[in-house]
């Protein structure tokens, strides 16, 4: 993937493992063509607010970010919030997309204002199913406002 | 000395004092008893001598043995009362002594007057009649020597009684203020001590300064904060190994949040990548795979799927026995509804007859006993999946004879495969399962979330069944909120 072509979903997701299943599951609905893998949350930061190794990036928002709660460097609901405290990409949708189960983390997601929270399931049928209806669902059926997912 | 023999002191030394002055006055008013009696023998002899006078100008006037017999009669009165008189003070002894022998001369002089031998008659009377008026001057003296002294023991009891009085009333004085004193100083000291103590300083001890009724309450009162001191010592070792615990335990309980958070995160990706990567090796190797491959690979997802619902179970049973509960009243009717129809999954295609009497209301936490009624009844839908139709019984009744809120009881059963009652000891221990892997999956921990979160409720829960004729579980919550 070039920095010159529009991103559609951000999957911010350290476990290669998961990240691939995922994306498997996206190209058999054909969504992983725009799809960007990042593996820690500083970079995930650094791609969204075009810094660092994304400087001058010139493809603006995302529709969708697929965001894992524990991440390297800098966690998943710190992402969250840096997300909705900056201007450009408040209105973000952001999915988390997490092994977690905790009551407290789907507690502190929605009131950073995550749009969902679906936890990982462990069987690969229910796994690929379920991020292929996200992909589906926020790509296809999904209205987002003008300024998100669209180049800047 | 004790105060209580200083009190005996004070009251008996004024008392005996008492006694004293009474002995003196009752010793000094008999020295006026026989001084009066004196002074008045002493007048009885005046009054004789003055009638011994009159007898004797009668007899030389007119003689007669009339007035010579009464004349004798007077002599003898004289001489018997003079013989009879005792005198203490040497000038009273004198005198006495010169009226007795006063009276001698006279006896003597009157026996010559009246046996008429004299030689002179004239010179004999003139002699007597001095006689005589020596003597009534002499007997005069007498007497009011003994009035006088009289009057001189009665001054004498007088300042005796006046300085006994003033002597009685200073030492009274002088004990009781001093006894006060020395009560009040010590009662003081004390009340002050205590007012510390009171205050919060237990090391303060009172100084003993004495052994008596006094001291002995200081040395108890020393005691006593000797012992409270004791006491709040131990309190607080107990309260700081209490603190110290509740701190481990708060430690541990933040090492098995933290663990199961863990658990919760990290063990499941390993095992969705097994899953997962087994899938995709299915599903892209197939042609290149026997029946026998396919089959292993099926082994292998099977069993991540299990170890999958092994670690939920056992982070649902650690989230039982670490939650807090949030006890409300709780609408049960409601409540196994909702749970039946979450279950809609596991009934799917089969025949079910459910049997929901009228529940009465619990108290309880919500989560909590919705897991309760999702095990059980998830366990009899389990369980019962042969039967056709499989029939679940849920009833409940308050406790027969409590009073308001009381218990309620609880009851699920149904038609299914049942148990061997030779293990029902078993059925509600940790990972304990009474039926093979390939007749009904689990995993064993199911009861005993239910059996944890029914005895965080206070409340009971027991299983019957038989193998082959179903099984009925039992529970009880309580009716209302308790009172602590």
């Amino acid at each position: 993937m070039t920095n010159d072509l529009p991103v559609d979903i951000l999957l911010v997701e350290d476990n290669p493992n998961d990240a691939e299943l995922a994306l498997r599951a996206l190209s058999k609905h054909n969504l992983a063509n725009r799809v960007e893998w990042i593996k820690d949350g500083a970079a995930a930061l650094d791609f969204l607010f075009h810094r660092g190794a994304w400087a001058g990036r010139g493809n603006g928002v995302p529709r969708l970010v697929l965001l894992d709660l524990r991440l390297p460097k800098v966690d998943g609901i710190e992402v969250l919030q840096q997300i909705r405290a900056c201007e450009a990409t408040r209105a973000l949708p952001v999915v988390v997309l997490t092994s977690s189960k905790e009551e407290r983390d789907l507690v502190a997601t929605y009131q950073f204002g995550v749009n969902s929270f679906v936890s990982k399931p462990v069987a690969f049928d229910e796994f690929a199913r379920t991020v292929a209806d996200l992909g589906l669902y926020w790509m296809l059926i999904n209205r987002v406002p003008p300024g998100i997912g669209t180049p800047s | 000395m004790s105060i209580k023999t200083q009190l005996r002191v004070a009251a008996w030394l004024p008392a005996l004092f008492g006694l004293v002055i009474g002995a003196g006055l009752w010793v000094s008013w008999q020295g006026v008893d026989r001084a009066r009696a004196r002074a008045e023998q002493a007048e009885l002899s005046v009054r004789t001598i003055s009638e011994l006078n009159a007898l004797t100008q009668e007899f030389l006037l007119y003689g007669g043995s009339r007035v010579a017999g009464q004349l004798a009669k007077q002599q003898a009165i004289l001489a018997a009362s003079l013989a009879a008189a005792r005198f203490t003070a040497p000038e009273q002894r004198a005198l006495l002594e010169s009226i007795r022998q006063g009276q001698g001369d006279l006896g003597r002089l009157l026996r010559l007057l009246l046996q008429g031998t004299a030689v002179s008659r004239d010179q004999l009377a003139g002699a007597l009649l001095v006689k005589v008026q020596d003597l009534r001057f002499k007997a005069r003296q007498l007497a009011s020597r003994e009035h006088l002294e009289v009057v001189q023991i009665q001054r004498r009891i007088d300042n005796l009684v006046l300085v006994a009085l003033t002597v009685l009333t200073l030492l009274s004085v002088t004990l009781l203020t001093w006894l006060s004193r020395r009560l009040i100083h010590g009662l003081e000291r004390l009340g002050a001590a205590m007012h510390r103590v009171e205050g919060g300083n237990l090391a303060y001890q009172v100084t003993v300064e004495s052994g008596d009724e006094l001291g002995r309450l200081a040395a108890a009162f020393n005691a006593m904060t000797g012992r409270l001191r004791d006491s709040k010592t131990l309190v607080e070792e107990r309260t700081a190994a209490l603190s110290r615990r509740t701190a481990e335990l708060e430690t541990a309980n933040a090492d098995l949040e933290a663990f199961s958070y863990s658990v919760s995160h990290d063990l499941r990706a390993p095992l969705r990548a097994i899953d997962g990567f087994a899938a995709i090796l299915r599903e892209d190797y197939a042609p290149r795979l026997d029946a026998e491959g396919v089959r292993l690979l099926g082994v292998v997802s099977d069993n991540a799927r299990r170890m999958a619902q092994l670690i939920d179970d056992i982070l649902a049973l650690s989230r039982a026995g670490r939650q807090t509960l949030r006890l409300i009243e709780l609408d049960m009717n409601a409540l196994v509804q909702e749970v039946w129809q979450g279950l809609e999954p596991q009934r799917t295609g089969r025949a079910v007859d459910l049997h929901l009497a009228e529940l009465p209301p619990a108290w309880g936490d919500p989560g909590a006993v919705r897991q309760v009624w999702q095990n059980l009844l998830g366990n009899a839908l389990k369980f019962s999946r042969d039967r056709q139709p499989a029939v679940i019984e849920v009833s409940g009744r308050p406790e027969a004879g409590e009073t308001v809120p009381g218990t309620i009881f609880y009851r699920v059963a149904d038609n299914g495969a049942g148990f061997d009652p030779a293990y029902a000891g078993k059925l509600f221990g940790l990972f304990q399962r009474l039926h093979g892997m390939d007749e009904f999956e689990g995993t064993g921990v199911g009861l005993a979330i239910v059996k944890r979160y029914i005895e965080k409720h206070g409340g009971r829960v027991t299983g019957e069944g038989r193998l082959g004729a179903g099984a009925t579980f039992c529970f009880s919550l309580p009716g209302g909120p308790n009172d602590e």
